[in-house]
């Protein structure tokens, strides 16, 4: 090779080098829009991904037949007991149940819970191909009503949000990932404002940073969302505190958060579309009575 | 021509990869389907055609994910280069140097994107990478026997 032409192959080389680099700079974890390339891809692609879901599924349903006729006998016949049981429980439960919506009448309580959100139900069909990120795709899209920045939750807990969507599906951020930030708090005390994030070690768990350190939290605790940044509405419930210890500063506390959702097995989640001005007000109210009771 | 099936494959891995694969994680981790395809492609046609090949199934899988884009395509378009360079020096009908040369190129591809990912704002912790290097690489080197054969044969058809 002549030197010349050693010499144009490094500047070639540092020049794709640097294109690439920038290029990943300038499209990170978030943008407001994807290109029409990346929206064409997953566009084909979704439709492909939910046939293959579905086909693991059958298969593991199929298997499932075999591996488990045992334990469902047993189940079958431990359940039937626990109906029997249930069902003396219910009957005493509707007793409550009436009295309760009595009381709650007697109380003017004009919010209830099942009216908080607007939901919307979606099937995961996807999950990075990768290993670094955690992000999972779902199949609702623009045209069911989704769009960026939206919260999603299961029955459990907080699952992440929405940062990409295109008409047929969106991309969910999940909470465990390093850049899926949350504000929390803690819900025992309704104080503590902290960040809760993914540890970024490959596992589930998560670190609530930038508490005090005369903060009042302690394992066992559960930490809710805080609803500040405006993204995630406050309350929902994110996790139990497993461990709480000094930052190596020993100025501030971190704590160790093991989510309630078990993000290995999440199938379905539910959107949230729409939070109910009454909820917000009722989240406030709760929040400021308990700073009063604390004065 | 070549490169078309290449990407097609690319999709076909991507699918696999964000579905099927995720009921075959082994210690956290999944294979990457597409390195190892730039691999075996690199290694087999030499270090331009590798390089070729890397950046064209990291591109697609930076443009599927949607974030970092580049990423990916650096990486492999390095690896591409790389494992290329052996093309002419060793043997490539011998099973055992596919399984190495994936191994080495599978541990330089995370550290790789390790490294650059500190560049552009996603910092991988350090732990992270170390529980996950070595079980990625293996994981990725076991599933020689299953593809590479096919996957000689399909390149090498036309010649």
């Amino acid at each position: 090779m002549t030197k010349f032409k050693i010499i144009r192959n490094i500047i070639l080389a540092a020049g794709i080098f640097f294109l690439l680099i920038t290029m990943a700079n300038f499209t990170g974890m978030e943008r407001p829009n994807l290109s029409p390339g990346e929206n064409g891809i997953r566009t084909i692609v979704a439709p492909l991904q939910s046939g293959a879901t579905a086909v693991v599924q059958k298969f593991k349903d199929f298997i499932g037949v075999f591996t488990e006729v045992k334990t469902l006998r047993e189940e079958n016949i431990a359940l039937k007991k626990q109906i029997s049981e249930l069902k003396h429980e219910i009957d005493l439960y509707k007793d409550f149940a009436l009295e309760n919506i009595r009381l709650r009448d007697l109380l003017e309580y004009k919010s209830v819970h099942s009216g908080d959100f607007n939901l919307l139900s979606a099937q995961i069909v996807a999950r990075d191909p990768g290993n670094w990120h955690k992000t999972v795709i779902i199949n609702r899209g623009l045209a069911d009503g989704v769009r960026k920045d939206m919260a999603v939750v299961t029955h459990e807990g907080l699952v992440g949000r929405i940062i990409n969507v295109t008409s047929r599906a969106s991309e969910v951020l999940l909470i465990i990932d390093q850049e899926g930030a949350v504000g929390g708090q803690v819900w025992e005390t309704r104080e503590t404002p902290g960040v809760v994030e993914g540890k970024g070690d490959g596992t589930d768990t998560l670190t609530m940073i930038h508490l005090p350190h005369d903060a009042l939290i302690r394992e066992g605790h559960t930490i809710v969302t805080s609803g500040l940044g405006g993204i995630f509405p406050p309350g929902i419930r994110i996790g139990k505190v497993t461990e709480v210890y000094e930052e190596s500063s020993g100025l501030m506390k971190r704590a160790t958060v093991e989510p309630f959702v078990d993000f290995s097995r999440l199938e379905e989640v539910l959107i949230i579309l729409d939070v109910n001005e009454a909820y917000l007000l009722q989240q406030e109210l709760s929040q400021q009575s308990e700073e009063a009771l604390e004065q | 021509m070549r490169y078309l099936v290449l990407s097609l494959l690319g999709f076909f891995a991507l699918i696999l990869q964000s579905t099927i694969l995720n009921e075959f994680t082994i210690a956290g981790v999944k294979p990457d389907l597409l390195l190892i395809f730039t691999v075996y492609f690199a290694l087999i046609k030499g270090p331009g055609e590798g390089a070729g090949a890397g950046f064209l199934l990291g591109l697609i899988e930076d443009l599927y994910s949607a974030k970092y884009i580049g990423l990916n395509a650096l990486c492999k378009l390095i690896i591409g280069i790389l494992v290329g360079f052996l093309e002419k020096r060793l043997y490539k009908e011998n099973f055992f140097v596919p399984m190495m040369a994936l191994f080495v190129a599978s541990l330089l591809h995370t550290f790789l994107y390790f490294v650059f990912s500190n560049f552009v704002g996603y910092p991988i912790p350090i732990v992270f990478l170390a529980k996950i290097i070595l079980p990625f690489a293996l994981y990725n080197t076991c599933l020689t026997p299953f593809i590479y054969g096919l996957f000689y044969k399909a390149c090498t058809y036309k010649n």
